[in-house]
């Protein structure tokens, strides 16, 4: 065996490995081929999501890490001209199929944007107008989700005797956090964060990355970032998108550990040590 | 969705009635007729709108020969020449007055402006008085329009035109008047508009006799007063070649507003 | 702006500053004689009696009551209508839908109609074919025909100024079209609304011609959307027209209606800053 391999064995062996028992595949596309126009933005991507983990898309930006996630909840239905070919599979069922249930989905699978966006509605409202529309009648229920929802996201002390007042007021970290809480009472089973951090100032980044951190294992997560530190904090796999040909492709994904230290493909390599993108 | 739906059905309905008139009429002899006289003997009526035509046409181009010169007027003076607090108390003026219905312009040229026309020549309503009327009424627009299209000036070239000694008015005929034409022409445009589809200032104070004017103090009957006139009493054809006349007078006002269209294109191109 | 320095230049001043007096002199002239005439005829009797004697003398109280239900009635029509076709053009035919391309046209064309066309629209559709005669009801259809394009536009600009990212986020939430429109693209569109509104009513109130020939002519209070009424503008027309002696009261008529409208622009731009300074309602 050559040194490199040699080494990279010896590597693999420090690795924390992955989970042994079989993880269960949470989400999975299969050949999704996305396109504005005539344009693949992204071209046959194979990726498979293990449930409860965190997965980090990165790559420089241009490559369709967005347009990944956003087929994921079918928000590529709202652009205009985009088509979307392939396959993505939730717990084993087609959502591309054109009976999917829509509004079920995007319970299932909830999506936080780069730019905080609450409603212009006060603190309470934008927690309980999703709960309400979902078909949580009881007033009680719904004031026991939102605070369980505020408390998981750190926001409950800072905002409980303030639930009347604008949701707009809040700093850029608490919105983005409200965002998440908003999500977080729809009981999802998936969350997609698209560069949460990027608009937010480090100490607000700081805490949300810690919030999203601690929603693994509970919630299966998948994160664009372009943040590399990020992904290797917190993700327990990733995966590099890059243009290839003129099209998006997922070009690498492996366990975050191994992604960094002992990536297979050269992209990976030159990507990884800031030698390229 | 439903809404889509009721606009698609008055328009419809417009070119329904219109079409008994054109069918039966033929458009031929809207414009060579003897005369209009639409209740005419038996079923023998005429149809010649060419009177109207004429006096909606001079009354319109009249008031803006007079409009446009003073509303481009009234904007120089508004942005270049006028201190600030003046300035702004004109362009507010010109906002009210632009508000003022119809009714209440042809009642003040019907009491004020007819009778010193009358002293001049009677009877008073008159061509010129519909022309006066109608170019106060429009003013409002253009000078409103051509203001914004002033205000739009790059200050870029202002300055430039300072920096080479240029005078006031130099700077405001040479330079910012060529950069606001394709907003001014808008303005024009739409005060056109305005001026072909008056009704009741032009009822007020014009005489309304069918015939085609030889002087200015002739009195006049326009296209829109004429319908005003006789929509109460008109039956079947008559009534249909009413309907004709209005919708000549759609296709007129939705021709100048799609030059207004084209135009404000050019404009921030 | 360098000093007027030399004879051209003093000239243009000179010819400018003459025709802008004269301008603001004439429509000076008027508003003086409005005043001048109109003031002294201005009182609450004048506001709240009937008119006598053909309108020469007495008030314009059922008048005034008229051209109220009038208004109601149009806005009443126009305002769903025209909010339900602003939605449809801003969230659902943005982008060449032929269904959306069909509307806009026709709303062009529609706001090229001159007012007289539609009174004679009116007449025929409203008072004969609907057997509606000379009404209230009559009138402020046809009015509400007149508002729908300014109302359409100016409602659909509210709309359009709501941020993407608030249809995003809501659509990511789950939340249907509707419960979107309802609870978040409705409320952002309010300002525009009210422009429209305030367009609306103005182009309503200074209506003359189509009136008289679908609300008709008659002074007495309405008891009834079906009975026949007199508006304000018609009320003018009538006195100038057709009632020797009967300026006076005209004038005070007209006044009255200006100061109406210049309220209601107030009005408007007074809740139009209101609003401006909140981004959020409840």
């Amino acid at each position: 065996m050559s040194p490199t391999g040699s080494m990279a064995v010896m590597e693999m062996k420090r690795v924390t490995p992955v989970a042994s028992p079989p993880t269960k595949v949470r989400l999975e596309a299969r050949g999704l081929t996305v396109r504005y126009g005539r344009r693949p933005a992204l071209d046959g991507v194979n990726l498979a999501v293990a449930a409860g983990e965190i997965t980090a898309l990165v790559g420089p930006s241009g490559c369709g890490k967005s347009t990944f996630l956003q087929s994921l909840n079918r928000l590529t239905d709202l652009i205009p001209g985009c088509r979307v070919e392939g396959s993505v599979r939730l717990d084993g069922e087609e959502i591309l199929a054109p009976g999917c249930d829509l509004l079920a989905l995007r319970r299932r699978v909830g999506m936080i944007f780069q730019r905080p966006n609450p409603f212009p509605l006060s603190i309470r409202r934008n927690l309980e107008l999703p709960l309400k529309e979902h078909g949580i009648r009881d007033p009680a229920e719904r004031r026991a989700i939102l605070e369980g929802a505020l408390r998981d996201v750190g926001l409950w002390r800072e905002v409980h005797d303030r639930l009347e007042t604008p949701a707009t007021g809040l700093s850029g970290g608490q919105q983005q956090r409200l965002c998440i809480a908003r999500a977080l009472a729809l009981e999802p089973e998936v969350i997609l964060f698209d560069e949460p951090c990027s608009a937010l100032d480090p100490l607000a980044s700081g805490v949300v990355e810690d919030l999203i951190h601690s929603l693994k294992g509970r919630f299966t997560v998948v994160i664009v970032t372009h943040n590399l530190a990020q992904a290797r904090r917190i993700a327990d796999t990733t995966a590099l998108f890059w243009v290839v040909d003129g099209a998006g492709r997922l070009v690498e994904r492996a366990p975050t550990e191994r992604f960094f230290r002992a990536p297979q493909e050269a992209l990976t390599q030159e990507y990884v040590t800031g030698m390229r993108g | 969705m439903a809404a889509g739906a009721v606009v698609l059905l008055i328009v419809a309905f417009l070119i329904r009635e219109s079409v008994p008139a054109l069918s039966t009429i033929g458009i031929g002899r809207f414009l060579h007729d003897p005369s209009w006289h639409p209740a005419g003997e038996a079923s023998a009526g005429t149809f010649n709108l060419v009177p109207m035509l004429v006096g909606t046409l001079y009354l319109s181009l009249g008031a803006l020969l007079l409009a446009v010169p003073a509303g481009v007027a009234s904007a120089v003076f508004c942005q270049f020449y006028a201190p600030g607090r003046v300035a702004a108390v004109y362009r507010r003026s010109m906002e009210l007055l632009a508000g003022v219905p119809s009714v209440v312009y042809g009642f003040w040229g019907l009491v004020t402006l007819v009778p010193l026309i009358r002293r001049l020549e009677p009877p008073g309503q008159s061509l010129l008085a519909g022309i006066l009327i109608l170019a106060l009424m429009v003013l409002p627009t253009v000078a409103l329009t051509a203001v914004a299209a002033l205000a739009a000036v790059p200050r870029s070239y202002l300055q430039g035109a300072a920096a080479l000694g240029l005078g006031r008015w130099a700077t405001a005929r040479r330079v910012a008047l060529p950069a606001a034409l394709p907003g001014i022409l808008s303005g024009a445009l739409l005060a056109a508009a305005r001026a072909v589809g008056e009704t009741m200032a032009v009822l007020m104070v014009c005489g309304n006799l069918v015939q085609v004017p030889s002087s200015l103090f002739d009195p006049v009957r326009a296209l829109t007063a004429n319908i005003a006139l006789e929509m109460g009493y008109a039956t079947a054809q008559h009534r249909s070649a009413l309907f004709v006349s209005g919708l000549v007078l759609i296709v007129v006002i939705a021709l100048l507003m799609a030059l207004v269209e084209r135009w404000g294109e050019r404009a921030d191109a | 702006m360098p000093e007027v320095r030399r004879g051209p230049d003093r000239l243009a001043a000179l010819a400018l500053w003459g025709i802008a007096l004269g301008v603001m002199g004439t429509l000076g002239w008027i508003l003086v004689d409005l005043l001048r005439f109109g003031l002294g005829g201005v009182s609450w009797s004048f506001l709240t009696e009937a008119p006598r004697d053909a309108g020469r003398a007495g008030g314009i109280g059922p008048i005034l009551v008229s051209t109220v239900w009038i208004l109601a009635v149009s806005l009443v029509v126009a305002v769903p209508l025209g909010v339900g076709c602003a939605a449809y053009l801003a969230e659902w035919a943005p982008t060449g839908a032929p269904l959306g391309r069909a509307v806009r046209r026709s709303l062009d064309l529609l706001a090229a109609v001159p007012s007289i066309v539609f009174g004679l629209f009116g007449m025929v559709f409203f008072s004969q074919i609907l057997g509606l005669g000379f009404s209230i009801l009559a009138g402020g259809l046809t009015l509400a025909c007149m508002v729908l394009p300014i109302l359409i536009r100016a409602t659909e600009a509210g709309f359009r100024s709501a941020p993407q990212e608030l249809r995003r986020g809501a659509a990511a939430l789950g939340l249907s079209r509707g419960a979107a429109l309802r609870h978040l693209l409705l409320p952002a569109a309010v300002p525009g609304l009210v422009v429209g509104l305030v367009l609306g009513i103005g182009r309503a109130l200074a209506e003359t011609a189509a009136l008289i020939f679908t609300s008709g002519y008659v002074t007495r209070m309405p008891s009834s959307l079906l009975d026949s009424g007199r508006a304000l503008s018609v009320h003018i027309y009538d006195l100038a027209m057709n009632v020797p002696g009967g300026e006076g009261n005209a004038y005070a008529t007209a006044l009255v209606l200006i100061v109406l409208l210049m309220a209601i622009n107030g009005t408007a731009s007074w809740a139009a800053e209101a609003w401006l300074g909140k981004g959020w309602t409840r």
